[in-house]
């Protein structure tokens, strides 16, 4: 009997096992028929070496047609090289990028190997086999999943920045590794040209009349911290940004400033990357007594691909005007940010906006879906 | 006598005031003792302050805010912790062992998984917090030869698997919208505290808190035994039933408000007995002051170590850890 008894338990357990196996296959499943192998994958004798953000000399095949995009920025990149279709793997945020998806169809179907931003699946990964791997410079200091991208023997180029010459030193690379420097380096030349407008009317102002402004990104006591690309063009674009050099908070590689230390800077002007966090700054009785909310000058910043002026958003130098002219009005009188916006968009990704449209970018309100909505179209 | 007790009385109302007070000379915007005091003073007055805005924005918006909180929370912790160890008769628990905190703050994440909202965070996070204590107590009466450890083991397994079920409600959050409002949750902050948080934290702290402190007596009759506590004509199944809800509003509250912080509700208990012994009528009313001191000062403490905030969670750990052990030894395991 109770031997019996045993095997019986022996039988439920595996069955269990069994159950739950099938249960987990199943769900993966679904997504089996989306890419199979490519055929077209390019010679793997033709090779360049790239060197990427840490100094890695890397080899990646030469106009390498399968990309996945961890890393927003990357996929933003390749989208304006020309490049999108060739994505096939990307990061859940591109996917809810209203624009990206308008104009790339296939993002839509991409694989996601990191799901909720978290570890890379590395099945899934191989799976879709991309030729090379973008990833984040964040990603790129953990060791765990850099064992396992270098496990599954696919070339992984870090890409990110600290300010903005690394950036367009990195979006040149990009354009190496898919083949299209020549439009890479017209996008460059583009980001030096509005720098250069800027920086002739502000480079006159002496610091002390600079103004001084404090960026919010995405939550609104998180900010730049010092050596990040929002301090670099912020600067650029003549203010002065409060919270750099400071003592910050730092949680999960993000900067935090503490209400009390946003008010002993007490920024002249706050501008905030997330909509929504512009109207909490201005009803919230904490912050009522800053300057900036007094004189109700505190704006919402433009959000297109992405949102201007982002940790490693591609719209920077679209930033530096519009903060530029913000800041400034009466310098940049003769900078009309609707024909500027149309304009960027159609020359780099061939996108003709309606007024209403650049309009919608530049009030930063209704550029990405919520959660779910991705799935939806 | 009397006396005695009404001095014990008075410091324990005022030692959490006077915490208070002090902690509005703390922080990082650089005001001056007699600033501050002038602040308060025209307030106080109603007199039309000369003093810039921002000075009144840093007291009475930021600083006492946080240090009332402080209070509510470090007092709701110690508490509801004080009256699980009065009920189930053992000095090992409290909200946090329990597994209290780690299912309110799972009852919160999911609120805001489901309805993408913080609206009903507060019910979902009592409920589940009520049903952490359900399961700990009836895993605790699985094996009955060494109760008060089981009842430790039964929420040692309850909380884990409530924490692990916030790891994967984090995982299953969307990484722009509502991961962060979860973390956000579940950090353990006052910094951002606010008079808004009152409205909706402290009302089941403070409904938890009253009815602990009007019930403490039965709270004596309740640890010791159920047939003795039945002899004595009291309903023991209903009584248990309050203290339990009450203690799980409180906790809920708080962690609605600040995240789960550990250890405040296991340790302030314990030095109350210390100061004045193990009668509940007055244990109860000291647990609360303790629990809203220490709070407010390791609060202070993790504000000025360092110019970045050390988050609560670190500090009530390292305090409360070592003394957990230092329980176990003196009391081998056992009850009292």
């Amino acid at each position: 009997m109770a031997v019996k008894k045993i095997y019986f338990k022996l039988f439920l357990t595996f069955a269990v096992f069994l159950l739950a196996g099938l249960l987990f296959a199943g769900c993966s499943g679904y997504k089996e028929a989306a890419t199979g192998i490519s055929e077209k994958n390019p010679d793997k004798s033709n090779t360049i070496t790239v060197r990427d953000y840490f100094g890695r000399e890397v080899e990646v095949p030469a106009r390498a047609k399968r990309l996945a995009c961890l890393y927003a920025f990357a996929g933003h990149v390749v989208a304006m090289l020309g490049k999108g279709e060739n994505i096939v793997a990307v990061v859940e945020g591109l996917k809810r990028d209203i624009l990206m998806t308008e104009m790339l169809t296939n993002i839509k179907d991409a694989s996601v190997p990191a799901m909720g931003g978290g570890a890379v699946n590395l099945e899934e990964l191989i799976r879709v086999s991309p030729d090379v791997i973008f990833i984040k410079g964040d990603t790129g200091k953990n060791e765990g999943e850099i064992e396992k991208l270098e496990k599954s023997k696919i070339p992984y180029l870090v890409v990110d920045c600290k300010n903005i010459k690394e950036q367009q030193y990195i979006i040149e690379m990009i354009g190496q590794v898919v083949g299209c420097r020549d439009k890479a380096k017209r996008y460059n030349q583009f980001y030096r040209q509005c720098i250069d407008r800027v920086q002739k009317k502000v480079s006159g102002i002496p610091l002390k009349d600079r103004i001084r402004v404090y960026h919010s990104v995405n939550e609104a006591t998180r900010t730049d911290p010092k050596d990040s690309l929002p301090a670099d063009w912020l600067q650029v674009a003549g203010a002065v940004d409060v919270s750099v050099d400071k003592d910050l908070k730092l949680i999960e590689e993000k900067y935090f400033a503490s209400l009390e230390q946003i008010l002993v800077w007490d920024p002249d002007v706050i501008i905030v990357n997330e909509s929504g966090v512009a109207d909490y700054i201005m009803k919230n009785k904490q912050w009522s007594s800053l300057s900036a909310v007094k004189n109700h000058k505190v704006y919402q910043m433009p959000n297109g691909m992405s949102r201007w002026g982002h940790p490693g958003s591609l719209e920077t130098p679209m930033a530096i005007l519009w903060t530029a002219k913000t800041l400034y009005p009466e310098l940049f009188s003769d900078l009309d940010m609707v024909k500027e916006t149309k304009n960027f968009y159609k020359e780099f990704y061939n996108f003709d906006l309606s007024d209403e449209t650049a309009l919608k970018i530049l009030s930063g309100e209704g550029m990405r879906l919520s959660k779910g909505e991705e799935n939806k179209k | 006598m009397i006396t005695r007790k009404k001095i014990i009385y008075a410091i324990l109302i005022l030692s959490p005031l006077v915490c208070i007070f002090f902690s509005l000379f703390i922080g990082r915007f650089p005001l001056s003792v007699p600033l501050v005091v002038k602040i308060l003073w025209s307030k106080l007055a109603m007199s039309a302050s000369s003093l810039p805005d921002k000075y009144n924005t840093v007291i009475w918006e930021i600083r006492m805010p946080r240090a009332i909180l402080g209070a509510l929370v470090g007092g709701s912790l110690a508490i509801s912790g004080a009256a699980f160890q009065g009920l189930f008769r053992n000095p090992l628990v409290s909200s946090g062992i329990l597994g209290v905190s780690s299912g309110a703050g799972f009852g919160a994440a999911l609120a805001i998984l489901i309805f993408n909202s913080t609206s009903y965070t507060y019910i979902f996070a009592f409920c589940f917090g009520g049903l952490a204590v359900l399961l700990s107590y009836l895993i605790g009466r699985v094996y009955n030869t060494t109760p008060a450890i089981m009842l430790v083991l039964g929420g040692v397994i309850v909380s884990s698997v409530f924490s692990a079920l916030i790891s994967f409600a984090k995982y299953v959050a969307d990484p722009y919208n509502q991961l962060p409002t979860i973390v956000f949750w579940l950090m353990g902050s006052l910094a951002s505290a606010r008079y808004h948080d009152f409205i909706i934290g402290g009302i089941p702290m403070t409904i938890g808190i009253i009815g602990l402190i009007a019930i403490r007596w039965r709270i004596n009759v309740l640890s010791m035994g159920d047939k003795e506590a039945r002899s004595l004509g009291i309903d023991t199944a209903l009584n248990k039933g309050i203290v339990i809800i009450c203690a799980t509003l409180a906790t809920a509250g708080a962690v609605c408000v600040s995240g789960i912080i550990g250890w405040v509700g296991l340790v302030m208990p314990h030095i109350g007995r210390m100061l004045v012994g193990n009668d509940n009528k007055l244990l109860i009313p000291a647990s609360l002051s303790l629990g809203a001191c220490f709070l407010i000062l390791v609060d202070n403490l993790g504000r000025v170590i360092t110019g970045s905030e050390i988050p609560l969670g670190i500090l009530t750990a390292l305090v409360g850890g070592p003394f957990f052990v230092y329980l176990l030894k003196k009391t081998k395991g056992g009850g009292w």
